[in-house]
């Protein structure tokens, strides 16, 4: 039965055994660049390999997914259905991938993508919220200069290792700077009182005695507080004031007396 | 390529993550990441592409198995706890339209256990993206995967415009394509050009020691 190939409603390709294209029809036309006549320039490169692998002229039909350059993308996925004739002339069709698992698989991409946008979204906002409660921190024990030689740090919240942490940098640098010769830790402002907030506080109060052997007092320390510090084995020859009236009031009366 | 490799593949072929996960259990054990990632991970995926260049699956299948094993990785190398001090910072992309993302998974992995800040990206960031966050986050490193050929006129872009970026980063670029091409024409000469990731955990090693020599 004698037919035009040119009119056949797919993309269709003949070619001999060496790759070169015989004939199309007009729907492979509107989607690959024929300025070669060759079915390999028709390919994306890595899939030239694969069609040769498949193009051993046998009388079975074959298919398989191929690569090809068309005028809307330099890889596009089809199907591949080849078979050979006793002349050995190979009757090529390519049909584009159907519609339906193209969609599922940008939908599979996508929902990946969103996942991994998602987890990067998570992992910066703890980031910003590990450095708010960082500065929070800081600022739960803020360095203040009341005279020239005395500072005092009141100290707000719960009393945690990571917020002594944070606090003890900045007191440090601060009394450093400031040549002081007492530093008043008010207690007031605390809630509880955690073990490793206590023994970080241990290490800041030895640093500071250290450091121009400055002398540190307390003040606003609570019943709870006190008991919590010395079942914590707080033990140290600072000066303990009930309040920080007491303090300032001390404080005035040396200055005075100078 | 070695026996688990192409039992891995196989496990994420058919979805099994149960399975997948236990050999690379079994293989972690005894190994560091890095070999894990090269000779157990790498060569299960490539083996994927053999299968497809014998008609035994699907470009559909690739993404099944690329899924578990994204998730796999996910499971086995989860967050990384870093070090206290961590002060260098690394910033981890594919170029625009570039889906192949997970050896850049592996990279990044290798860096935060070197202890890098990294932000990683993986497929597909678009240049504008890359610049405004590398203006803001100011990486030293600046590491760049592409794997389809005809990406390769985009690196051009990507390498000139991140190099003169005020802070001067070292961009690294690696992926498929540079373990096959010359990849200098799309570069610069200061560009670090690494064909895999065996280079890229030496060099990471290396830098480590550099710092801790610096610090004595
Ligand atoms: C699995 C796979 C996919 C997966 C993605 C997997 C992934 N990596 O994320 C999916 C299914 C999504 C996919 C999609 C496509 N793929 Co694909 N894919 C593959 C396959 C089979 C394996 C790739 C792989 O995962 N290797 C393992 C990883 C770990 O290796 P790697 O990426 O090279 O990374 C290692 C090193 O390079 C290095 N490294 C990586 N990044 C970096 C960065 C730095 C800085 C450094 C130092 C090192 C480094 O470390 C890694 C660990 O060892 C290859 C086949 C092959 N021969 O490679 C085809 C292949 C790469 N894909 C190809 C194609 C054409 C496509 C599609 C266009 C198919 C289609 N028509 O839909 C799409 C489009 C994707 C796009 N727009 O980017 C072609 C590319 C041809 C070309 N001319 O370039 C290949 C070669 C297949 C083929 N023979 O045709 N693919």
């Amino acid at each position: 039965m004698p037919y035009n190939e040119k009119y056949l409603p797919v993309p269709y390709i003949k070619i001999d055994e060496y790759g070169n294209i015989l004939n199309y029809s007009d729907e492979a036309r509107k989607i690959f660049s024929f300025e070669k006549m060759n079915v390999a320039s028709l390919l994306d490169e890595e899939s030239v390999q694969k069609l040769l692998k498949n193009s051993i002229p046998s009388l079975d039909k074959k298919c398989f997914e191929l690569n090809f350059k068309t005028f809307d993308s330099p890889f596009a996925l089809y199907d591949v259905h080849l078979s050979w004739d006793h002349d050995h002339i190979g009757h090529l069709v390519a049909m584009p991938k159907d519609s339906g698992s193209v969609r599922i698989v940008n939908q599979l991409s996508s929902l990946q993508q969103r996942l991994s946008s998602t987890n990067f979204e998570l992992y910066e906002k703890k980031e910003m919220l590990e450095k708010a409660l960082n500065r929070m921190n800081i600022l739960s024990g803020p360095f203040i200069g009341i005279t020239d030689r005395i500072a005092l740090v009141p100290l707000f919240g719960d009393l945690n290792g990571e917020k002594m942490i944070a606090i003890t940098s900045n007191v440090i640098q601060q009394a450093y700077e400031g040549d002081y010769d007492e530093v008043l830790f008010d207690f007031s402002g605390v809630g509880d009182i955690l073990e490793d907030g206590i023994s970080k506080f241990t290490e800041l109060f030895n640093i500071l005695m250290c450091m121009n052997s400055i002398s540190i007092r307390i003040a606003g320390i609570k019943p709870v507080h006190a008991q919590t510090m010395n079942r914590l084995g707080f033990d140290l020859e600072a000066y303990f004031d009930t309040s920080l009236k007491d303090v300032v009031k001390n404080a005035n009366k040396k200055s005075a007396a100078l | 390529m070695n026996q688990n490799s192409r039992e891995l593949a196989g496990f994420f072929l058919e979805g099994n993550i149960d399975e997948a996960l236990r050999i690379v259990r079994e293989c972690q054990r005894d190994s560091t990441s890095l070999e894990v990632f090269s000779s157990l991970f790498t060569p299960a995926m490539n083996y994927i592409g053999e299968l497809w260049e014998n008609s035994e699956i699907n470009v559909a299948d690739e993404h099944l198995a690329t899924a578990v094993c994204d998730m796999v990785l996910s499971q086995v190398f989860p967050g990384y706890v870093k070090g206290e001090k961590v002060t260098k910072k690394a910033m981890l992309l594919c170029l625009e339209g570039e889906q192949h993302y997970l050896g850049l998974k592996m990279i990044n992995r290798l860096f935060e256990e070197n202890d890098w800040a990294t932000k990683y990206f993986g497929s597909n960031l678009p240049l504008e993206y890359a610049v405004s966050t590398a203006v803001e986050w100011k990486p030293s490193v600046i590491a760049l995967s592409v794997s389809i050929v005809y990406h390769l006129p985009k690196l051009k872009e990507y390498v000139m415009e991140l190099e003169s970026l005020p802070h001067k980063p070292l961009i690294i670029v690696g992926g498929r394509l540079a373990g096959k091409y010359d990849l200098r024409p799309y570069c610069s000469e200061n560009t670090l050009i690494m064909n895999d990731i065996t280079t890229i955990g030496n060099w990471l090693g290396q830098y480590q020691l550099g710092e801790k020599v610096n610090a004595i």
